[in-house]
């Protein structure tokens, strides 16, 4: 069992705000797209693949979340290693999950950009390629913010 | 060198985190009513028809109006081989329209829109008086009203009445036109009951959207100045060039800021070139001073059908979206009846095309 540390602490906090706020943000993006999904197949059910392929684009940040937390978890030594947990660690691990959780509120901005892309593809079906292309946009920073969290624990040499 | 306590870092950040979750969840809460809306309403432009389909209404003959109406929305409604049945379809199309949008629209605006069921008051009203004016039977008149609007069963009532009995039953209603009464009753022009007609609606509209603070609303404010802009400036041009006063067409108006041109003016050229400097010039732009009346305030409705159709891209979740959309249906309505009518009776084309809005 790992010794409880304030490290141990942080590092929990970590995983839960990556995981947390990219589940939060996702599900925010996803139900506001899904809720202009649902407007546009109301009229037209036709539309359902476009519809569902834009909607499912804001949970990204959540997958990023999940992905987030487990590298936190094996990264600190909480899944696996039994060995205390430095307050240092434990403060890196917070560092990376609260990066990916921030950029996690992408999701909600991308929720409403997917949106907007479902009235786009309702009214003009050639538009869908180009809706996919600009919703994905918002997700650079979500990306962006995983990437720094991978090298926070690149940097203290824990993956 | 000082180390910042872990803790104060967190209470920074929790106060930072709840700041973005404050303002994101806000804005959330204030769109989230409006995005199935948009998305229905969205959805519906798709199905508006385009010059292709207009064109294909215009060179087929009449008897086929219908035939060729089958594959859209309207082709459950419309049938028959009279305009009269042609346009009650048309009309009972757009009822249920209008009952469909009234049921999107989010509790906060029910109020706002419920010019959507006066209207038929209003169209009902005009119908009862068109028909009086042409001097047709009271089954006629009854036969062409809609059920619809909130004081029907007094409107119903009133084919086979006198005109001052009319305004008599209408007195106690938000619908009291007497002085476009007493206008027509002096002149004979059915323009005096159109105006004030358009006027009581526009009222009752203003009325409900005024004092409510909602940001949302100012899309809609703003389209119903367009409105309100556009009945002035019909009523003016008309009231300039049947030669009325300034003080009799002031009733008329709602807003009358051009009072001083339309008085100094000498006729509908010399008052147009004056309101080119003023705040309505954005709906006079294409009008000619060569143009006869019916021209001119054709080029007015496309001026306010191209500012909706503004309204509608300016906002992606709002009610801008739906008030274009009720824009445009309501034009391509017209245009509808319009056509239908003039098919009827037996005008050609390239006339029909010069009487439609263009969309």
């Amino acid at each position: 069992m790992v010794e409880y540390t304030i490290g141990l602490f942080y590092a929990l906090l970590g995983a839960a705000i990556a995981m947390g706020m990219g589940g939060i943000s996702s599900g925010l993006g996803v139900g506001v797209s899904g809720v202009s999904g649902i407007g546009v197949i109301s009229e037209d059910p036709k539309k359902f693949g476009p519809v569902l392929v834009l909607q499912a684009l804001p949970q990204t940040q959540g997958i990023y979340g999940f992905l987030g937390a487990i590298i936190i978890l094996i990264g600190t030594g909480v899944l696996g290693v039994v060995e205390p947990i430095s307050e240092e660690v434990g403060l890196a691990a917070l560092a990376a999950g609260i990066v990916i959780g921030l950029t996690s509120i992408t999701a909600v901005a991308q929720g409403m950009i997917a949106a907007a892309g479902m009235h786009s593809v309702a009214k003009r079906p050639e538009t869908f390629g180009q809706s996919i292309v600009l919703t994905v946009m918002a997700e650079t920073f979500a990306i962006f913010g995983l990437l720094i969290a991978i090298l926070v624990f690149v940097g203290i040499k824990f993956i | 060198m000082k180390v910042v306590e872990p803790v104060n870092v967190l209470i920074l950040l929790v106060i930072v985190v709840g700041i973005f979750a404050f303002l994101a969840c806000r804005y959330l809460l204030r769109i989230a009513p409006l995005v199935y809306a948009t998305a229905v309403i969205r959805a519906k432009e798709a199905r508006l028809m385009d010059e292709k389909g207009f064109e294909e209404l215009i060179l087929s003959p009449f008897e086929d109006f219908c035939f060729v109406l089958e594959n859209t929305e309207y082709g459950k409604y419309v049938g028959g081989t009279e305009y009269e049945e042609i346009e009650r379809g048309l009309l009972s199309y757009k009822k249920d329209l209008h009952d469909e949008i009234v049921g999107l629209i989010p509790e906060r605006f029910e109020e706002v829109f419920d010019f959507l069921n006066r209207e038929w008051d209003v169209a009902n009203l005009r119908t009862v008086l068109v028909g009086m004016h042409a001097g047709m039977s009271e089954e006629e008149i009854k036969k062409r009203l809609i059920e619809a609007g909130y004081i029907f069963n007094l409107i119903e009532g009133l084919p086979g009445k006198e005109l001052e009995e009319v305004a008599l039953a209408l007195e106690g209603t938000p619908y009291n036109i007497r002085g476009g009464i007493e206008e027509y009753k002096a002149t004979g022009n059915f323009s005096f009951i159109d105006v004030a007609l358009e006027k009581v609606l526009l009222e009752g509209m203003l009325e409900k959207a005024e004092g409510k603070k909602r940001k949302e609303l100012r899309i809609f404010k703003q389209y119903l100045q367009v409105l309100i802009d556009s009945l002035d400036l019909k009523a003016m041009l008309r009231g300039k060039a049947w030669g009325v006063g300034a003080e009799d067409i002031k009733r008329f108006l709602m807003n009358f800021e051009v009072e001083r041109d339309y008085e100094d003016s000498e006729g509908v050229k010399e008052f147009l070139e004056r309101l080119r400097e003023t705040r309505y010039s954005y709906l006079i732009e294409d009008v000619r001073e060569e143009l006869d009346s019916m021209e001119m305030e054709k080029k007015v409705d496309e001026a306010v059908l191209r500012k909706g159709k503004e309204i509608s891209t300016t906002e992606t979740f709002g009610l801008g979206p739906l008030i274009g959309f009720l824009v445009m249906k309501e034009a391509e309505i017209r245009n509808l009846r319009l056509m239908a009518k003039l098919k009827e009776e037996g005008v050609s084309p390239e006339k029909v095309r010069e009487f439609l809005l263009c969309l």
